[in-house]
């Protein structure tokens, strides 16, 4: 009875042996994705202002300043507007009793291609606001100068304290 | 691409994966101007070549990314930034991107497929064999028999020749002397000649006469008398004992 | 085994991006009745920024009421984010602009810093 009940158990293992695949099949693992039109606003340069004078705070960097750069990716020509603002008040300071005069200018100032070279002669002006249309797909950098004066004209020294202004850069759909 | 031109070894194993490239163009607006930056192929032919025309646009920076397939920096030759028409390139910057392959040469690493573990070197060390030392081989060979041989030889020849000499003296002297032997008369000539030599006859003759020889020295002054002070030498003779005796003490 | 090395870029001391997606959304109906929805979705390598206000203007830049789950978004470093937009079917056809705009905190440091808005359009 033992010899029919292990010879049985053999054939069945043997059995099992030969029906199980001796490999797995090979499998196609599909990595997907799409690629769609986009616009990606990037800091390449944070800002800093430099305080040449009591009176003033500016991004140049003859007075210690440090011109804030924004760079603007795109992938499908003549699907976005950049909108570049130089800032126009503080987002935070110290309080201030008196009038804060502020001037500003955005540029473009590197592209990845030539034929963005007349971005900036095609560009137009709302306020604090340049509005650059991008008919180019690439890449393209925009440096914010911005300057504040308190005192209305007076010369009044800033209090002291930490300051900080926001340059808001918009990647608009067309 | 040379180590000097990269700034980094380039050893191999070295693959570049793209270029970034940044240069300003100065130029007037109505003027042709194109700008190509290019890498040649050591096998001919440029790896990459990127052109971008500046005709009729502003100058102004730009900034471009070429991607590459890893290709190893053996190929790269001479790059350059070529130009034509009117205008310049100002602060241009090329940048390569790179990684490093450090199995290429599976031998860089042991952790690399392909690794074989390098034999060791086995030190050359030199067996002193003094049997195949010239010095020690002039100093063992035999002498040349011809050296020492000939000496003997010549020593024999000479004693042979000294007793063929003697032989001959011997011989002639024989010669001589049986003359001599055989002559008696001659010997006895030669003894008679030979007692001339030597009369000692007068010796026979000689006498020496004898007697008595008186002293002929005198002492004057009388007898000889014991001195005096001779009891001083027996004081001596104390002090002679005490010396002695100090020696034992 | 390889060692990928990328040379930064010299002229770049950082790399913070913003992005929405996709550039012309189109409005769906939604299981309620009276309401179309859209999905957006939002990637931010802003290291500096990790809330976005979303909102839905016309096409003179007003405010146009609509829902979603948060319409300040918290999105981490380096994360991305699927959301959804509910909009009345009587506004839809009126807005223009659906934009994202980065949060920036008071408390920064005295850098200008950049505020970042990208805006999808509704075709």
């Amino acid at each position: 009875m033992n010899k029919l009940i292990t010879l049985g158990l053999v054939i069945g293992l043997t059995g099992c042996a030969l029906l199980m695949p001796k490999e797995v099949a090979a499998e196609n693992i599909d990595i997907t994705g799409t690629v769609q039109s986009r616009c990606t606003v990037n800091t390449d340069t944070p800002g800093v202002y430099g305080n040449p004078n009591a009176h003033t705070l500016t991004t140049l960097p003859a007075s210690a300043g440090q011109l804030p750069i924004v760079r603007v990716d795109t992938t499908l020509a003549n699907a976005y507007n950049a909108i570049i603002s130089y800032p126009t008040s503080f987002a935070s300071s110290p309080s201030l009793g008196d009038t804060v005069a502020w001037t500003g200018a955005v540029a473009v100032v590197q592209t990845s291609s030539s034929d963005m070279s007349g971005y900036q002669a095609g560009s137009t002006t709302t306020g604090a606001a340049r509005t650059y249309p991008l008919s180019i797909a690439g890449t393209t950098w925009f440096s914010v100068a911005s300057q504040a004066s308190y005192g209305g004209g007076q010369n009044k020294a800033f209090p002291g304290g930490s300051y900080t202004a926001h340059v808001v850069a918009e990647c608009i759909a067309q | 691409m040379t180590t000097p031109i990269l700034g980094i070894p380039t050893e191999e194993g070295m693959d570049i994966s793209g270029v970034i490239y940044n240069y300003k163009v100065v130029k007037d607006v109505e003027d042709d101007f194109i700008v190509t930056v290019q890498n040649k192929d050591v096998d001919g032919g440029y790896i990459f070549q990127d052109t971008e025309d500046w005709s009729g646009k502003h100058g102004m920076r730009i900034q471009k990314s070429i991607p590459l397939t890893y290709t190893p920096i053996e190929q790269f030759g001479d790059g350059s930034i070529q130009t034509t028409g009117t205008g310049s390139v100002e602060d241009a910057t090329v940048l390569y991107m790179y990684r490093w392959d450090g199995c290429r040469n599976p031998q860089n690493d042991e952790n690399c497929p392909g690794y074989v573990e390098p034999m060791p070197v086995i030190p050359k060390i030199e067996i002193y064999d003094a049997l195949e030392d010239e010095n020690v081989i002039d100093a063992t060979e035999e002498t040349d028999s011809d050296l020492y041989e000939k000496k003997e030889e010549e020593r024999e020849e000479t004693d042979e020749d000294e007793e063929d000499e003697d032989r001959l003296e011997l011989a002639m002297a024989a010669s001589e002397n049986a003359l001599t032997i055989a002559n008696t008369a001659t010997q006895a000539s030669l003894l008679k000649t030979m007692n001339a030599a030597t009369n000692v006859t007068s010796y026979y003759v000689a006498n020496v006469p004898g007697g008595v020889y008186n002293e002929s020295i005198s002492l004057n002054g009388g007898k000889i008398v014991d001195n005096k002070k001779a009891l001083k030498s027996l004081g001596q003779d104390k002090l002679m004992n005490e010396m002695i005796e100090e020696q034992y003490k | 085994m390889y060692r990928s090395v990328i040379l930064s870029l010299l002229l770049c001391t950082s790399v913070a991006a913003h992005e929405m997606t996709p550039t012309y959304p189109k409005w769906k109906t939604s299981y309620i009745d009276g309401i179309h929805k859209t999905t957006m979705e939002m990637f931010n390598t802003r290291a500096d920024v990790k809330y976005y206000e979303i909102g839905i203007f016309d096409e003179e830049w007003k405010p146009i009421p609509f829902v979603t789950d948060y319409k300040i978004l918290k999105l981490d470093y380096l994360s991305n984010v699927k959301f959804d937009v509910y909009i009345s079917s009587k506004n839809k056809n009126k807005a223009e602009y659906i934009c994202s705009l980065s949060k920036l905190r008071g408390n920064n440091t005295n850098k200008t810093m950049v505020s970042s808005k990208i805006c999808s359009r509704f075709k």
